[in-house]
């Protein structure tokens, strides 16, 4: 058996010595594995920070983005964490050293038993003899033959997938990709400074309503509160969905105002006035749709009941007589809706009606039947109004008769004649007040008009946003047709942009609503309002572009007033449209 | 009391020294084999008893004498056959006549002696068998209530040949348990069957000197229990006997699908022994993780106990053992 060369004369001193050299050793050892243990950990951290990395660069390049730079620096550090602590909890123990030196050199548990036994305080017999056949053979070992270098597979394939992922970073967005994200940009934008317009216009009609009753038709806090509601935002068709309901919610709020069968009624009331030379000026105020002036007109040629019973008769004949033809107009107009509830008419207003229903998406009531069938109200007020100056007419044509045959009137005749009078004047003022109303109703759906063309225009410049792009589509400005039927198929140029917007049955504006035909002969402009309304959409939305040269601007100009005038020129043309 | 340095150093020494000696006397005769004679010097080192099994004209019997002629200690060899009797083995009581007066004595059997070779043990019946437990463990015989100490040291050595099946009687486990090794003896090499020829063909035979005594024998087994052994190698010893439990969560596949019940304390206790015999021979003075590997193959695999799946395919206990360890590493 090889005896270890200093143990035949074994000391204290020396087994010290022998113990140090061993832990010296054991140290060195350690060290040497946790620099290996350290490099392999950064390749292994490098191999996985790359992978992730590169996944995560691969998820934006693959749809056309360029990578954002953030995650490089959040992979990095959580790498550097990760790599930290697995290179903590790899530290090799003394214990750990022992074995792997066992192993290494070959010293078949040599140096592990000799560790436990020294930590036993065990120095007898064989383990003194242990001890020194120990520190015998580690003065022989290199703890530097440990190989210290990663594996070098895993080396270069980190190297190559950081490398790789670092290169993803300088990638440069798709040209679909910039123009979306610039589209983005410009719509959030674009809805602020939207957003801030309409509220600006909200104050503005406010400060414009110094009417109570108009105000109380209006509700500006309820109009404030609508706009308020608005976001702004960088999606595009959520954008289009807010404008598009405050926009269905401002038509519902202007419906309320129409009053387009009592205007008809005074249109045609005023066709009846014109026909007669002392009536022509209230007929004149009444096509101008100045209903207030008109009311104060008739009141003031309500005659003077001082006066004589002649004098009386010959001042009222004027308020009489433009009262009968407005009668006459109501009438007519009863006469006409009346007739359009016999079956042959019903079956077609239903039809329209039913039609109008489906095109304007449910969106709820037909136009102009705010108030009552034929001009309910305003016409039984007229009726009356007539009715009771017949009456005080003929209640003064007895009076100024009795007064010539009998040198006075008795008192049972004037007492007639005063209640008739009193009648008269109540219907006059009913009538009067009802005209102020219109008026006033006029002006606050003229001022709700506005805001709402507000909102459609904020629709038509989000349009404009979307293809504001380099690459706009379809094709050039001015080398468009307004012919819908083309012979050859022409070629568009496609900017990516594939999105559409999808309504929902029942909700959102339309842009058809329906008119009612006048009475009698003559030719429905529904169609030409509803083209009206799509042709004053676009251009509205087109002149109001930055972007467009100031000649193409009035080219666009020159192009909807030519189609006006073929409109004025041409009625065969909305014939054919219709 | 424990040693000093130097004279665990003289132990050690002396140890290895009287180990190669014995060894070379005893290859003065016999070929080769030369890791089985190891394997059967280690055993009887650390007193235990060996169990060889290999066809016949292997040198299996010439081998074990040789080591008892080397060892200078008293031999007898038993030829185990089915009509062999315990008493055969053990003695008995016979009646004799003392000074005019007939008294029973204890007439002792061949047990009595230092070396044993049982031969062909399993052509014994298991009664005859199970005489050799008693003296295998306690080293002792009782009969009629007396019991009888065996001379010290004391080693059975037992042959049984494993193709030739008719008329033998296998070992029970608890008779196997109690060997040390059981090793398996191979075909020499060419060159060793020639070298064999040239030894045993002509008139001259080698002359075997002793070499050891029974009291070596003591102080050597003595000098072994001193080895130290590191509690994380112990581990990985108790590790591998457990693990050749089928119902032992470490245990390996094979282990579990092929072995009925696994190795005993005693087969522990068998290879902590032989590692550290092993230790000292390997010129260390603590035992290592390749020592326990080392042993474990000849100390457990007649410790295993197969299953019907095990059996029925014809798996070894080496294989099975191999499994483990490298299970374990």
């Amino acid at each position: 058996m090889s005896k270890p060369s200093s143990a035949r004369k074994m000391s204290h001193q020396t087994s010290t010595d022998g113990t140090e050299l061993i832990g010296d050793f054991l140290q060195s050892i350690r060290q040497r594995l946790g620099l290996r243990a350290l490099l392999q950990v950064t390749v292994w951290t490098t191999l996985v920070a790359g992978s992730v990395m590169l996944l995560i660069a691969m998820s934006y390049v693959l749809r056309g983005h360029s990578v954002d730079r953030q995650w490089y620096l959040w992979v990095a550090v959580l790498g550097v964490v990760a790599g930290v602590i697995a290179a903590f909890t790899r530290r090799a123990s003394v214990d750990g050293a022992a074995t792997f030196a066992d192993h290494f050199f070959g010293l078949k548990d040599l140096l592990i038993t000799c560790l436990h036994a020294g930590r036993s305080g065990r120095s007898d017999g064989f383990y003194a003899l242990q001890a020194e056949q120990a520190a015998d053979r580690v003065q022989q070992l290199d703890p530097q033959a440990i190989d210290c270098r990663p594996p070098r597979r895993q080396l270069w394939l980190a190297i190559a997938i950081a490398s790789l992922s670092l290169l993803l970073a300088f990638k440069q967005p798709s040209e679909a990709v910039q123009t979306q994200l610039d589209l983005e940009t410009t719509m959030l934008v674009e809805t602020e400074r939207m957003n801030q317009e309409l509220e600006d216009l909200v104050d503005e009609l406010e400060k414009s309503s110094d009417d109570e009753e108009e105000r109380e038709l209006l509700d500006p806090d309820r109009l404030r509160e609508m706009v308020e509601e608005l976001r702004k935002t960088k999606d595009y068709k959520e954008a289009l969905r807010q404008y598009a309901k405050l926009e269905q919610q401002l038509e519902k709020a202007r419906h309320k105002l129409e009053q387009r069968r009592d205007e008809q009624l005074l249109a045609r009331a005023a066709k009846e006035l014109e026909k007669a030379e002392e009536t022509k000026s209230l007929a004149e105020r009444l096509q101008q749709k100045k209903f207030q002036e008109a009311g104060e007109q008739l009141s003031k040629w309500k005659p003077t009941e001082s006066k004589p019973w002649n004098q009386q008769r010959r001042e009222l004949a004027r308020l009489k007589a433009a009262a009968q033809r407005m009668a006459a107009a109501a009438r007519n107009s009863r006469q006409g809706t009346s007739s359009s509830h016999n079956p042959n008419s019903a079956s077609k207003q239903s039809a329209s009606v039913s039609a109008a229903g489906k095109s304007s998406g449910g969106s709820g009531q037909a136009s102009g039947t705010a108030s009552s069938d034929g001009g309910g109200d305003l016409a039984e007020a007229i009726e009356q109004l007539a009715e009771s100056l017949k009456e005080w007419d003929e209640a003064l044509e007895e009076c100024a008769s009795q007064e010539k045959r009998e040198g006075q009137c008795d008192a049972k005749s004037a007492g007639q004649c005063k209640a008739c009078a009193s009648s008269a004047n109540s219907n006059l003022s009913k009538l009067s007040k009802y005209l102020r109303k219109m008026t006033i109703k006029r002006r606050a759906n003229q001022k709700l008009s506005k805001l709402c063309k507000a909102c459609s225009q904020c629709q038509g410049g989000l349009g404009q946003c979307a293809g504001n792009g380099p690459n706009p589509g379809g094709k050039k400005a001015g080398w468009g047709s307004n012919e819908s039927r083309r012979d050859v198929r022409e070629e568009l140029y496609d900017n990516g942009q594939t999105a559409s917007l999808t309504g929902i049955k029942g909700q959102g504006p339309s842009q058809t609503t329906v008119e009612s035909a006048d009475e009698g002969t003559g030719v429905s402009t529904r169609r030409t309002v509803e083209r009206e309304r799509q042709f004053r959409r676009q251009f509205e939305s087109f002149v109001s572009r930055e972007d467009v040269p100031a000649e193409v601007k009035s080219g666009v100009k020159r192009y909807f007033q030519f189609i006006h005038q073929i409109d004025e020129t041409q009625p065969t043309l909305t014939d054919s449209a219709e | 009391m424990t040693l000093t340095a130097e004279a665990a150093h003289q132990s050690a020494e002396d140890f290895v020294t009287t180990f190669h000696r014995i060894r070379e006397e005893v290859s003065k005769f016999i070929v080769g084999q030369q890791s089985l004679m190891e394997d059967v010097l280690l055993a009887i080192l650390c007193g235990g008893h060996v169990l060889l099994e290999g066809v016949p004209g292997l040198g299996k019997t010439a081998l074990v004498h040789t080591i008892s002629d080397a060892l200078h200690l008293d031999f007898r060899r038993i030829q185990f056959t089915p009509d062999l009797l315990p008493a055969d083995i053990v003695g008995t009581q016979v009646l004799m006549d003392r000074d005019g007066s007939k008294v029973l004595e204890f007439q002792q059997g061949p047990v009595f002696c230092n070396i044993l070779l049982a031969d062909e043990i399993n052509r014994a019946t298991p009664k005859t068998q199970s005489a050799l437990l008693e003296t295998m463990q306690e080293r002792s015989v009782t009969v009629a209530g007396e019991t009888h100490p065996l001379d010290s040291p004391f080693f059975v050595l037992a042959t049984q040949n494993p193709i030739e099946q008719d008329g033998t009687f296998p070992l029970p486990e608890a008779q196997l348990d109690r060997f040390f090794f059981k090793l398996l003896v191979d075909m020499p090499t060419h060159d060793e069957f020639s070298e064999i020829l040239n030894r045993t063909g002509g008139n001259q035979q080698p002359t075997i000197e002793p070499v050891a005594s029974g009291d070596d024998m003591h102080r050597l087994g003595h000098t072994l229990r001193e080895v130290p052994i590191d509690e994380t190698v112990q581990d990985y010893l108790v590790r591998i006997v457990r693990a050749t439990h089928p119902e032992n969560e470490h245990a390996p596949e094979p282990v579990k699908k092929f072995v009925r019940h696994g190795a005993s304390p005693r087969g522990a206790q068998a290879m902590l022994a032989a590692c550290r015999g092993r230790a000292l021979l390997d010129g260390r003075y603590h035992v290592a993780r390749e020592d326990v590997a080392a042993v474990a193959v000849p100390a457990l695999r007649h410790r295993l106990i197969l299953s019907f799946e095990g059996e029925a395919e014809g798996i070894r206990s080496d294989g099975v053992i191999q499994s483990v360890i490298e299970h374990l590493d």
